[in-house]
């Protein structure tokens, strides 16, 4: 059993030395980690931060925007659902939405984006009949591999693992 | 004048075209011809922004008089589920229209805004199915210029 702790990486996910694409031991590399507060404002900078994150590693385009379109649905269902802000009556809140995100590098050498998304509100199931909330989730699973939820009792985590990009010809 | 395409810088982090300052996110021009009347979106359409374009929409609805409506998102850099959902609802209204005539959207290659509408556009609407699909759509600008871009209609 491989100790992961080794294998974690720089915090900072602006700053230099990052682990490049490939240069990673098997295993996950802790990378990304940001806490938005639960606002509308807050999925535009989840999306700047994945968008910058997946960028310096020179992800392809394609997989960067399926990811950045995944977690804005999962990080707008936190603070709809969550927390109880709808579009057309904010309401001020107190409530966090966590971001984690880490590359995991396969035995093949392919890599995916591992982003976990906490929040700590009350759950409540979706109101039967059409609801925007149906398109999010058709929209998170198309854009990512598998799309993971835990309803805890004191909020929900969603896990998304992005489709997998193949290693770098070049090291 | 903005360039039509794909403005994109090549590691796909940044727009090479001037866009909406970071406070606002979102612009929103409407562009008024004889024929058409175009509402030109540009920045991200999500949670937050979405409203804006609906009271832009509904302004545009209420002075059609006769005129096909585009809905420009050539420039849009992120559509989400909320922005989505505006999209289907103006149809819905243009439809609801006397003398109706399907909106147009313009989403030429621009992905962002591909990529969603691909992934639910045929489910939401499936007997639009074929209306979707895509063709060459002359859009008339201000100022004399035409350009051909790709068009879907909702």
């Amino acid at each position: 059993m491989s100790d992961q702790g080794s294998h974690y990486g720089e915090r900072d996910p602006t700053g230099p030395g990052l682990p490049r694409l490939g240069s990673a031991t098997d295993g996950f590399d802790t990378e990304l980690h940001f806490v938005l507060t639960a606002d509308w404002v807050s999925p535009s900078l989840a999306r700047e931060r994945i968008r910058r994150w997946l960028g310096e590693r020179r992800w392809p385009r394609l997989r960067i925007d399926e990811l950045v379109l995944a977690v804005n649905e999962v990080v707008s269902n936190s603070i709809e659902h969550g927390y109880g802000l709808t579009a057309d009556k904010p309401k001020p809140v107190l409530g966090v939405v966590e971001v984690d995100g880490r590359v995991s590098v396969g035995d093949s050498g392919s890599s995916r984006a591992v982003v976990t998304v906490t929040d700590h509100g009350n759950w409540r199931e979706p109101d039967p009949g059409p609801s925007n909330r149906g398109r999010g989730m058709l929209l998170t699973r198309a854009c990512t591999d598998n799309v993971v939820t835990e309803h805890r009792g004191d909020g929900t985590t969603v896990v998304l693992y992005s489709r997998p990009i193949p290693p770098p010809l070049v090291e | 004048m903005i360039p039509a395409g794909d403005e994109r810088t090549p590691d796909g982090r940044a727009h090479a075209v001037r866009g909406p300052s970071r406070e606002q996110l979102l612009d929103v021009a409407i562009d008024e011809g004889d024929a058409a009347l175009v509402v030109a979106v540009q920045g991200e359409l999500d949670a937050l922004t979405a409203p804006r374009l609906t009271v832009a929409l509904n302004d545009a609805f209420a002075r059609l008089a006769g005129r096909i409506l585009v809905l420009d998102l050539t420039h849009v850099g992120f559509l989400g589920s909320a922005g989505l959902l505006v999209l289907l609802d103006s149809a819905r209204s243009a439809a609801g229209m006397p003398g109706h005539q399907a909106m147009r959207v313009v989403v030429g290659r621009n992905r962002p805004v591909v990529l969603p509408i691909e992934i639910v556009g045929p489910r939401s609407r499936p007997g639009h199915l074929r209306e979707c699909e895509r063709r060459h759509h002359r859009v008339s600008h201000g100022h004399g210029r035409c350009s051909t871009r790709s068009t879907r209609k909702w």
